[in-house]
This record gives structure tokens, sequence and C-alpha cells, in this order.
């Protein structure tokens, strides 16, 4: 066992862990961050994405024991039924969410973009969102969502 | 603990070695001669879940600083094994088209988040894209053995059994000095590469072409350079009809694997068009 620190949705846990613990498990079943999804469990779907420092990772390939000293932000920390983040409103404004089980990991992923970019093109949304595998197909809500939250965060007036 | 409600896909028992020194690093993979080295770890723990291999102790050269660097030295760039793909791309990008082509079509951007240079090259494979691109930025890597430190191209090093090691250093031409391109045929949903070649063109102190060429199925499976394409740009120059030359000889000289996802004919004939075009594309930048 070895004892990592990490801090999550600004929170800081000291927690043990097992040398084959990975972060998704970790997130998941001992710390309850629910919206962290199991897909393929190899880094090929991005379902189980977080962000790890500021930037997605796919957090089943990652060993719990060298995230250490990391920062993870999961959608929870993003906003909650009380207060949605602008992003969250707009993937239910645009009906993004179909099935739900890629949303967390979609958000995630829009988020990092929004915050290193205020008005990603297309083409850089689409290419960030090649990490998520979506089955429902909503990529292209997901582009709308991130323009709409842009419109609002600037204060447009133009409606979708 | 994680109680184990994710079952078989959890992994197995694994002692992790986290070794202080790159000096520890070597010992540790003498000591322990069957324990993979992890750095992203984006091969290694895909392959542990897929059961592609078990082993019992992982080496994690993660947090050795020694191998973190990405500087300037000259008309090189030195880098770490441990420097991530997005580093590079990031750095790289405005300065190298090939560098741009690279960060543009990577498979999944969050993969480019873990997934390491050195790992890249350790792995030898036509899926690492990056290969091809230092392949035309004549890499070369700082190999550490138990009884040695020792220099070996690229090149070279896709060819052969280098034995246990632990790339220390890979330096290659500053990307902003080389004219460079990078392209790849992938499959459209998961990216992965059915084809891919990268070129580079420059000058040599005499004013004459220097050219790489170099296709991610050379060999089997295996990237690596296409000599006679290179001597065909320099001998022949970069007008049309030679270039059509070129790519031919591209297709006659490479040998891919004929496998599930692409034939070896249709690799043969991409792999000629890329490298064509993308000279093609380059001339123009080229200065008289």
């Amino acid at each position: 066992m070895k004892s990592i620190s990490l801090r999550v949705n600004g929170r800081l846990y000291n927690i043990e862990v097992r040398d084959n613990d990975r972060l998704l498990e970790v997130l998941r079943d001992v710390l309850g961050f629910k919206s962290v999804k199991m897909g393929c469990g190899v880094g090929d779907c991005g379902l189980c994405i977080v962000l790890m420092d500021g930037r997605p990772v796919n957090s089943c390939l990652v060993l719990a024991a060298r995230s250490d000293g990391s920062e993870i932000l999961t959608v929870e920390g993003l906003g909650g039924e009380k207060e949605l983040h602008p992003l969250q409103q707009a993937f239910i404004d645009v009906g993004a969410s179909q099935c739900g089980y890629c949303i967390p990991a979609a958000l995630l992923v829009s988020y990092s973009l929004q915050v290193g970019k205020r008005n990603p093109s297309s083409e850089e949304v689409r290419r960030a969102l090649r990490s998520v595998l979506c089955r429902c197909g909503s990529y292209l809500r997901f582009e709308e969502a991130l323009k709409v939250a842009g419109r609002d965060e600037r204060g447009d007036s133009e409606k979708v | 603990m994680v109680s184990n409600t994710i079952g078989l896909l959890q992994l197995p028992s694994i002692t992790l070695l986290t070794p202080k020194t790159l000096d520890e690093a070597v010992s540790l993979m003498v000591e322990n001669p069957d324990a993979p080295i992890i750095a992203g770890g984006v091969y290694i723990i895909s392959s542990i879940i897929d059961r592609r291999i078990r082993p019992s102790k992982l080496i994690d050269i993660s947090k050795l600083d020694a191998l973190r660097k990405l500087e300037k030295s000259g008309d090189l760039v030195r880098a770490g094994p441990i420097i991530k793909h997005w580093e590079l791309a990031e750095r790289f990008a405005p300065v190298s088209r090939a560098f741009k082509d690279f960060g543009d079509s990577y498979t999944s951007p969050s993969i480019a988040n873990l997934a390491t240079l050195g790992g890249s090259i350790a792995l030898r494979h036509s899926s690492e894209d990056l290969i091809l691109i230092m392949l035309v930025h004549d890499a070369v890597l700082k190999l550490r053995t138990a009884s040695s430190v020792r220099e070996v191209s690229l090149e070279s090093y896709l060819r052969e059994d280098s034995g246990r090691h632990i790339i220390e250093e890979i330096a290659f031409l500053n990307p902003s000095k080389v004219f460079s391109s990078f392209q790849k045929i992938a499959l459209g949903v998961s990216y992965t590469p059915l084809v891919s070649a990268a070129v580079s063109l420059g000058r040599g102190d005499g004013g004459g072409l220097l050219c790489r060429v170099a296709t991610s199925h050379c060999r089997g499976g295996v990237p690596g350079r296409v000599r006679a394409a290179e001597e065909a740009v320099e001998d022949g120059g970069l007008d049309h009809d030679n270039l059509e030359l070129v790519g031919k000889t591209v297709e006659k000289e490479i040998d891919p694997v004929d496998d599930l996802t692409a034939p070896a004919w249709y690799r043969r004939r991409v792999a000629g068009v890329l490298v064509r075009r993308m000279l093609d594309q380059l001339r123009r930048a080229l200065p008289r």
C-alpha cells in the first residue's frame, strides 16, 4: 500500500492505494465520484476522462500511485444540481445528452478546451472531442453546446 | 483500498518500483529483467488489461526529472524520453509543419496528455507517428545499459535488438530549421493509422538538396527511412516527373505488413502518394 494525496474538485484527500489501483477505480469506488465512468478500460473510449492538472486524461490508464500530488477535476466539481456550470446548462439546452454515459467526459473535454481558448473553432472542438466515443453520435450537439456557452459567457444576444 | 466492483477488468497484482535516480532505475532494470519500464503507461497498462503481458513488477521512470528535459542545443533539440506528446506538439507546431500535422491528426488528445516520446520510440511500431517525424529530423538516441552509455541513430535502433536499456535522451534537428511534413491515412473512428509518412527537405552546405523520407510500414509493421527515395530526390530534384519517380520508388522499396486493416499493396501505393504529395507541397516553401 502507498499513501497518496490527491486534490479532487478542490478538496484534499490523503488515501492508501495498492500499486495496481487505477485512478478510475480510486475516484469511483473509494472517493465516490460516480461521474467517472468505466468504458473500455484500455484508453480507447475516453469515458473515464478526468482533468488531471488541467488536462484531460484517461483515468483507466493512470495508476493511482503515480497520480500522487495531482489536482483532479471531475464533473462533480464543475457544477451540481443547485448551480450548473454554463456548459452543463448548454448541454441541456441543445439536447446534447442522449444516453448520458459519455456526457461527463464530453463536458470535461469541452471545459478544458473552453478554458484554454475562449472561442475554439469547429475544427478545434471536433479534434478535442475525438477523445470521447459517443455511441449516440451527439458530437454536433456537443459542438453546438460549446458555441452556446461561449455566447452566453460573452453576453451575445444572438439566439440559436 | 478499492473494492472489486470492476471485476475482471481490474489490474492484477503488481509491484511498482519507483527509482529516485537514473542510476537506481538502471540497477532496478538489471535486478528485474522481466519488469517493463513504464513512463506514460498508455501501452503498458492497456497491454496488462488486455492480458498481452503479465508483469509482476513495473519500473516507473515518470518521476525522474533528469529524463524530462526539452532544450535547444545549437542546431539540435535534446529531449528526455518522458516528455509528453502534447508538449512536443505544442512547442513545435508553431514552427514545424510536421509537428502541426502530428498534433492535428492525433488519435485522441487525452492520450497525447499521457503518452511519452520515449515510450513511442521504444515500441518501434507503425502506430507511433512520432517515430516518423523523429526519423526525418535525424534523431539520435542515448541509450543507458547496465555497463555503458552509447549513442545510436533512431534508424539503427529500429533495426537492432538493443538489449535491456533505458532511453536517456533523444537528440533531433531543431524543427524550426527543417522543412518537414507528416501525413497519415487513418481509420475514421479510432484514427488508427493505416499508412503514414513523413518527409523533410533542406539544403546542404554546397546548396544541394538534403532529403529524408520515412514511412510507417517500411518493414512489416516497423517504421523506417526509405533511402532510395531520398537519393532519388537528392539526385533528381523536385520537378513533377522526378516526384512521380520518387513516389514509385517508395512503393517499390517498402515491404508493409498485410493485415486486417489494410492489404500490403494498398499501403505501398498510399505511402508513395503521401510522400509525393508532401514533397510537392514542401518544394514551394524551400528557399532556392
